[in-house]
């Protein structure tokens, strides 16, 4: 089986379906584009693989993380374990705006090793001593974070005195800090200025040679093109066509497939 | 009578307008809160509920609220709850303290729906529980939007607690009232003005102080 592996996904809204059974596949360190108009169902399969949306019909397997069968009732810290798993960049970056970049990256962190450590540890000096001990390393480990996104210099600014693209790179660092499986992008770069994606796209670059595994869903053609190992074209709620960049985009067999390059490209 | 005399007197009303007045917001504050979660539960039978009290509350005047308090559970039900002194500025305590728990509510409901969905999603992708959610991402951000609207409301209080005066509780209208009006003196009345003026006053400072305060974020 493969590492994240995706079985006859299906969700609907009301009567409008939208996704109509997705069958995906990835492996570990795997890089894989997600195309398509818009509508295509994209973003609601990232939402399902992340838990924000429930799919009404499939399965998701992550090796090592879990199995999701949609006809199971899930409790809400079972599927909290799950979404942990997972990672997810948003479009709009979604910061949490009064706390600075870097507490944006460690709050989560140290939310979660206060957890387990109420779990283990009983109440008294002994937990007090291990919360206190958590927060120096979650605060070196997001500041390492930070620090791979290029961002050591802003850590103690807060998000509306950053820009667009270096918001999105604190997203990144803060989703990376849980250590996903599989970490998702929503068009990462569709709300930022053109002069800012390349610094965004930069690190997710930077990411595929550390080894990561990423599913981006995007528009940039050109970072699709080079930068993934995998393109699939989504249409209409259903995986069109999936191959190498060299086949989907010199050589696109579905003829939905080249329509969308032929006026994405104009 | 002297100045020094009704000066004292006054300050004697100031002191049970000012303790209604901190004590209304000490109750009606966390109180507000519980009806807002009512009013957006989605169990429908208890949002309907809360939205209709909000509505009988909103819809009626204070004044027929504290008589409604202060008369009804004897009258009724032959309940002595609000006797004597105590009995009657406890009655326009709880009248106030529902009253004001119902505006407040729907400033609290009003900030919370505010709030983008992707803040809430963040959060739940990042594996925090919903309680994490709403005390360390959301809470910040809704005292910041409706921190405006609040002050508005408070204000506003300031100068609803002479209506307490209509079940003779003595705050500073009632016992200026009943004592110099009567006589002919008209001062007295600047006199309160000042107070209420000093007191808004005070609170407009206050309220800037945690504007200030909180600009180090944007929501």
């Amino acid at each position: 089986m493969a590492f994240l592996e995706v079985k006859n996904l299906k969700k609907q809204f009301g009567n409008t379906r939208v996704l109509h059974g997705i069958d995906f596949s990835m492996e570990k360190g795997e890089v894989v584009a997600l195309l398509g108009a818009s509508g295509g169902g994209k973003t609601t399969f990232l939402r399902c693989l992340n838990f924000l949306e429930m799919a009404n019909e499939g399965t998701i397997d992550v090796e090592g993380g879990f199995h999701f069968d949609a006809n199971e009732t899930y409790k809400s810290s079972e599927i909290r374990n799950m979404c942990l798993k997972m990672g997810l960049v948003f479009q709009s970056f979604n910061l949490f705006p009064q706390y600075t970049a870097l507490e944006n990256v460690y709050l989560p962190l140290q939310l979660r090793t206060k957890e387990e450590i109420r779990k283990t540890v009983p109440r008294g000096k002994a937990r007090r001593e291990a919360i206190s001990e958590a927060h120096k390393e979650n605060k070196k480990r997001a500041e390492a974070l930070l620090n791979g996104v290029g961002l050591s210099e802003k850590m103690n600014n807060y998000p509306w005195q950053l820009s667009g693209g270096q918001q999105q790179r604190v997203a990144i660092a803060r989703a990376l800090a849980q250590e996903p499986a599989v970490l998702c992008f929503d068009e990462p770069t569709s709300a930022l200025d053109p002069e800012l994606t390349g610094e965004v796209l930069r690190v997710i670059k930077e990411l595929k040679d550390q080894g990561r595994t990423m599913l981006v869903v995007t528009h940039e053609m050109d970072f699709a093109r080079n930068v993934a190992d995998r393109v699939v074209f989504f249409a209409d709620g259903l995986i069109e066509e999936e191959g190498t960049p060299e086949e989907i985009f010199n050589n696109p067999k579905s003829p939905k497939t080249a329509a969308f390059f032929k006026h994405s490209t104009l | 009578m002297g100045f020094w005399e009704i000066t004292a007197k006054l300050f004697e009303g100031f002191g049970t307008t000012c303790l209604l007045f901190i004590l209304t917001l000490v109750f009606s504050l966390p109180l507000g809160l519980v009806i807002a979660f009512g009013s957006m539960s989605k169990f429908k039978p208890l949002a309907w509920l809360s939205r209709t009290v909000v509505w009988i509350i909103r819809g009626t005047p204070l004044m027929l609220q504290l008589f409604v308090v202060f008369y009804v559970p004897g009258m009724l039900f032959g309940l002595q709850l609000f006797g004597g002194i105590n009995g009657r500025f406890t009655a326009a305590l709880v009248a106030f303290v529902i009253n004001y728990a119902c505006y407040f509510s729907e400033i609290y409901r009003g900030g919370i729906e505010s709030i983008p969905r992707g803040q809430y999603e963040a959060a739940q992708v990042l594996g925090m529980t919903a309680r994490e959610t709403f005390f360390t991402v959301i809470l910040m951000q809704v005292v910041k939007r409706i921190l405006a609207p609040m002050s508005n409301e408070v204000i506003t209080l300031v100068k609803d607690t002479s209506l307490a005066r209509v079940i003779a509780v003595a705050e500073i209208f009632f016992v200026n009232e009943m004592d110099f009006l009567s006589k002919g003196l008209v001062w007295p009345l600047f006199y309160i003005a000042v107070f209420f003026l000093i007191f808004v006053g005070a609170l407009t400072i206050f309220f800037r102080y945690c504007e200030k305060k909180l600009d180090y974020y944007r929501v």
